[in-house]
């Protein structure tokens, strides 16, 4: 694939802009809240000198959210990516797929068995994360056998990508309703835990839970990174990555893992969050294309932008209140959707 | 994209056979509703005799015939299990046939108010109707749930009909599913906030427990007229439903068939959904039934949607007072572990 | 192929972040009015040494030898180092039992659901209690400056933020055997408020007694009854530990095969007939769920219908507010047979 030369600066430019703005929108929401915190007052508490009150809010408060938004906007929208590739279908992504509803469903299995059992949830307590851990864990379990579950059900002397979309829609409506029926099981305070989870909220957002999702984005973002070349091929069609010498069904079972695994933290982590793996992927392939060696950094930092956008606008659109950030996302993102549904 | 192309080349059946009316093939829908019907009509017998408060068939062909308004067995019959049972017949209809004409209007397979956004805006309908008018009576709360379903449909099947370059299924699936979950969100993000989440959900749940016969004043006419629309309009569905360029070629004839057949689709989905909330899946299976057992023509696809939809949510609610005496389960529960595994198989024998 | 959809797309993007910049500003002087304004209120109820300050009859000597104390809770332990004068609670059950005791709390999170109680109307009315948001807005506490933060188990606040604003008691409430009385005394006596807890105790268990007599001459006693919150589509029944003073104590009985709340419907109703129905309407949704019951035939034929025993009122009597539990006691003493 040859790159010319204004191409190769063209290519900085995007990144460039996009860690702009995200650093832009950090500054600014490191500024908003109900405490009201001068610059001076936050400047010193970034650097460890700031009064307690300052520290507390900047360190305990608004940072793990921020960078957590950050965080998940990259995992989802990478894990979009992956799934537009594997389907071939740019509009495509982990929630439609459902395996988000997936990872919610283990989660709110795991709501349910953990509730009246006091000794199940001491244990997980003592896991040290405050159960954090068990929720990704849950999440990922659920994913991954949904993604399996839409893998085998797709098979049919080989997976067509289509029939993996239609599939992957009816595994998501199934789940959706299992969701619905685990729900209407629980008694009225599980019940609102799970609901306010699934709408998809950071607001619990703590430095155990960024600490959770660190492992999964350093080890699972630079594999998919390397597997640019083969998602690239993918893109191009069975015949002619098979005629490559790539494995193709196994590379799509490896590639749907991935992704199950990173909706899975990214939802433990932040609640059934919607449209960020569809418009991210979509959104960076108008600016710089097609080739995944640099769609997938620029899908992860324009991900990572529009979840940040979302939070903010989320927690302070109409202080006290707060709108669950999963909602922003889809006012923004469904009519942007359909938008693109119907030009096509 | 037709309907024809996106099934698997062992489901089609034979075409329909014009030549006379003495071919067998041609008696075969008609029996399969007569059936259909003689079913239904001994599982609502049975819907009737089923529940806590025990009695017999003699009791109960009493209670029907010759009532008795001091016998409080009869008045149970009378207040609670005959408008239950009705309820039943007509939204398992309402259902069935609104699955069919979105189908095939909008050749996809996999169209059911609850995969288009449909139920979703009923939903949102009533979460700001619990939410934020809470003394509304049971008609508001009615007309309310009827909007939003309408609104919901409405807006799925405008999309199709308007779109550059024809909807594919997949797309069209898309699109409701964005539009349900946008819409699911907000009536969730509401419930939240006005702690109405838990009753918003029951009463989701759906089911026709505790139908008056006030709501049937209502049901009931909306579903008939739907029904009758739909069979008017079965001819125009058909040729909708077969294929693009005959549809198109048609022009103008056909579009008028579209907007009443969108009518239809709200008024039916508009009253079941505001009488007995979401029941999962129950749009998207008998269609597929009826396809199998009475061929592709729409004026025989719609009356055995309708007679088998009434008998498929008959049973359901006679199972979900079985489950778990004296207790009722959901019936969405039900609708869903007998309809998630034909969706999957639908799903699975799809093509592109 | 134009670019006009990623133009929309970033002047929407631009317009949120403008809507939320001016929303901020916007709300602004509400949490800054409502924390600046609480901050004078609580600033001249300092120097006045009054709402937020305890009971009247505390004497301050005695009080200033009981602290500081350390308290063991679910997450450890807290040291209280004074009478906590400013105290912040993340439910609104919390806010209510330290209105019980007599407390005004300086601000909660659900506010709004101790406004559904007519119970609370003149604490509400008279004092100015801060809304800390639903779901709790940890900012919101930090504006609030609290000397102690009282936070239950099942209100999933984060303990470690909570415990660096300011020192924070988690109750649990799992292990309960009684619907308020325990978590009620485990916070009375966290916080010092012995003289409150006894009067309140006093005054409750001399009502429990005046109602198991009142039912006994009233012959309620044996009757079997149930607890039923009507709905819009269907009705639930209460059991377990919501209903455990009433059958266990009161004595009233319970009918076996109803021990689990559910969804009832009105055929099982009137299969089981229950001698004395109390029935509460929805109290986050009130349409008219009781009358509409009312109006059915079938309700007509209960037994308990027919004999004027179907009794009204409201969830309060059912849930672990304690002056709801008091009011239980109350309405079961003064029930007309």
């Amino acid at each position: 694939m040859r790159a010319n030369p204004s191409m190769r600066k063209k290519s900085w430019i995007v990144p460039g802009g996009a860690i702009l703005v995200i650093f832009f929108l950090f500054v600014l929401s490191l500024n908003l809240g109900a405490v009201r915190l001068s610059m001076q007052e936050i400047g010193q508490a970034l650097v460890g000198n700031g009064n307690p009150r300052a520290h507390m809010v900047i360190y305990e408060l608004r940072l793990p959210r921020m960078i957590l938004a950050l965080m998940i906007g990259a995992c989802l929208s990478v894990a979009g990516t992956i799934m537009q590739a594997v389907t071939r279908n740019d509009i495509a992504d982990a929630g439609i797929l459902g395996i988000t509803s997936g990872a919610g469903f283990g989660i709110v299995m795991l709501i349910s068995l953990t509730s009246e059992d006091t000794q199940a949830l001491d244990t997980i307590r003592q896991w040290g994360t405050d159960s954090v851990a068990a929720s990704t864990a849950a999440a990922f379990a659920g994913g991954a056998i949904a993604s399996l579950l839409i893998y085998a059900l797709a098979w049919k002397r080989g997976i067509a990508p289509s029939r993996l979309l239609l599939v992957g829609v009816a595994v998501n409506a199934v789940l959706g309703a299992a969701i619905v029926v685990v729900q209407l099981l629980m008694d009225k305070g599980d019940f609102t835990r799970a609901a306010i989870w699934l709408s998809g909220s950071i607001w619990s957002a703590n430095w155990s839970t960024v600490l959770t999702l660190l492992p999964w984005i350093v080890l699972l973002l630079p594999v998919v990174y390397f597997k640019a070349r083969i998602l690239n091929l993918l893109t191009l069609g069975d015949e002619l990555a098979l005629s490559a010498g790539l494995p193709v069904e196994r590379e799509r079972r490896q590639l749907l893992l991935i992704a199950a695994g990173l909706t899975g933290a990214a939802v433990a982590a932040g609640g059934g969050i919607a449209f960020v793996g569809l418009l991210a992927p979509h959104i960076s392939r108008k600016l710089v294309g097609s080739r995944h060696q640099l769609l997938l950094p620029v899908s992860a930092l324009i991900g990572a932008l529009l979840l940040q956008l979302s939070d903010i606008a989320g927690k302070h659109l109409l202080a006290p209140s707060e709108i669950p950030v999963g909602l922003v996302v889809a006012i923004i993102g469904a009519p942007y959707f359909i938008f693109l549904l119907l030009r096509k | 994209m037709s309907l024809h192309s996106t099934l698997d080349e062992t489901e089609r059946a034979a075409p329909p056979d014009t030549r006379g009316v003495n071919r067998p093939i041609a008696f075969r829908p008609i029996l399969v509703v007569a059936t259909g019907l003689l079913v239904l009509l001994a599982c609502c017998a049975i819907s009737l005799i089923s529940g806590n408060f025990d009695g017999g068939v003699e009791d109960t062909w009493n209670a029907v015939f010759h009532y008795r308004a001091d016998d409080s067995y009869h008045q149970i019959i009378w207040e609670l299990r005959l408008p239950r049972m009705l309820a039943a017949v007509a939204v398992g209809a309402c259902l069935a046939v609104s699955g069919a004409l979105m189908q095939g209007l909008t050749r996809n397979p996999l169209a059911d108010p609850s995969i288009l956004g449909v139920t979703q805006g009923a939903t949102l309908a009533m979460a700001l109707a619990l939410a934020l008018a809470p003394g509304l009576s049971n008609y508001g709360l009615m007309f309310f749930s009827f909007a939003g379903a309408g609104a919901g449909a409405g807006f799925v099947i405008l999309i199709s009909m308007f779109a550059r370059n024809g909807m594919t299924p997949v797309r069209l699936v898309l699109a409701g599913m964005a539009m349900g979950t946008l819409l699911s969100s907000l009536a969730t993000a509401i419930a939240i906030h006005y702690d109405v989440a838990r009753i918003l959900a029951f009463w989701f749940a759906g089911g026709v427990a505790g139908v008056s016969w006030n709501q049937l004043d209502v049901l009931w006419p909306a579903c008939l007229i739907g029904v009758a629309l739909s069979i008017m309009l079965a001819r125009s569905v058909t040729l909708i439903s077969l294929d693009e360029s005959v549809a198109q070629g048609l022009g103008s004839r056909l579009t008028l068939a579209r907007i009443g057949g969108t009518a239809a689709v709200l008024l039916l989905t508009g009253a079941a959904v505001s009488i007995a909330g979401a029941i999962s899946f129950a749009g998207l299976l008998v269609p597929h039934a009826c396809r199998k057992l009475v061929g592709f023509d729409y004026r025989f696809i719609i009356p055995c949607a309708a007679v088998f939809g009434a008998l498929l949510l008959v049973v359901c609610d006679i199972c979900t007072r079985m489950i778990y005496p004296p207790y009722e389960t959901p019936v969405s529960i039900l609708t869903s572990v007998v309809g998630a595994p034909v969706l999957l198989y639908i799903a699975r024998r799809q093509r592109s | 192929m134009s670019n006009r959809p990623f133009i929309i797309l970033t002047a929407l993007l631009a317009f949120l972040l403008l809507l939320s910049a001016c929303g901020e500003k916007g709300s602004a002087p509400n949490t800054a009015s409502g924390s600046s304004a609480s901050a004078e209120q609580s600033e001249s109820a300092a120097a006045s040494g009054t709402p937020s300050a305890s009971a009247p009859t505390t004497d301050s000597d005695q009080q200033a030898g009981l602290f500081p104390k350390t308290v063991a809770h679910l997450k450890g332990e807290t040291t209280i180092e004074a009478k906590p004068a400013r105290i912040v609670t993340t439910n609104f059950v919390a806010a209510e039992h330290l209105i019980a005791l007599g407390i005004i709390p300086y601000g909660t999170a659900s506010l709004n659901q101790l406004g559904i109680f007519k119970l609370y109307d003149e604490e509400l009315n008279n004092n100015r209690i801060a809304d800390l948001g639903t779901p709790l807005d940890y900012e919101a506490v930090v504006n609030a400056a609290p000397d102690l933060i009282i936070s239950f188990d099942w209100d999933q606040a984060d303990y470690d933020k909570l415990s660096a604003i300011a020192p924070t008691l988690v109750l649990d409430t799992t292990k309960s055997t009684n619907i308020f009385e325990e978590t009620f005394v485990k916070l009375a006596e966290a916080i010092n408020e012995q003289a409150a807890l006894d009067a309140f105790l006093v005054k409750y268990r001399e009502t429990k007694e005046e109602a198991i007599a009142a039912l006994k001459t009233n012959e309620f006693q044996g009757k079997t009854a149930i607890f039923m919150m009507a709905s819009e589509k269907t009705n639930y029944l209460f059991t377990g530990i919501n209903t455990k003073v009433f059958y266990d104590e009161l004595g009233f009985k319970q009918i076996p095969e109803l021990s689990e709340a559910q969804a009832i419907d009105l055929e099982t109703l009137r299969k089981y007939d229950p001698d004395v129905i109390f029935v509460a309407e929805d109290y986050t949704n009130p349409t008219g769920a009781v009358e509409k019951l009312q109006n059915s035939a079938v309700w007509k034929t209960l037994t308990a219908v027919r004999n004027n025993h179907v009794y009204e009122t409201d969830t309060s009597i059912l849930g672990p507010m304690a002056r709801g539990q008091q009011y239980a006691l109350e309405f079961m003493r003064d029930l007309e047979p």
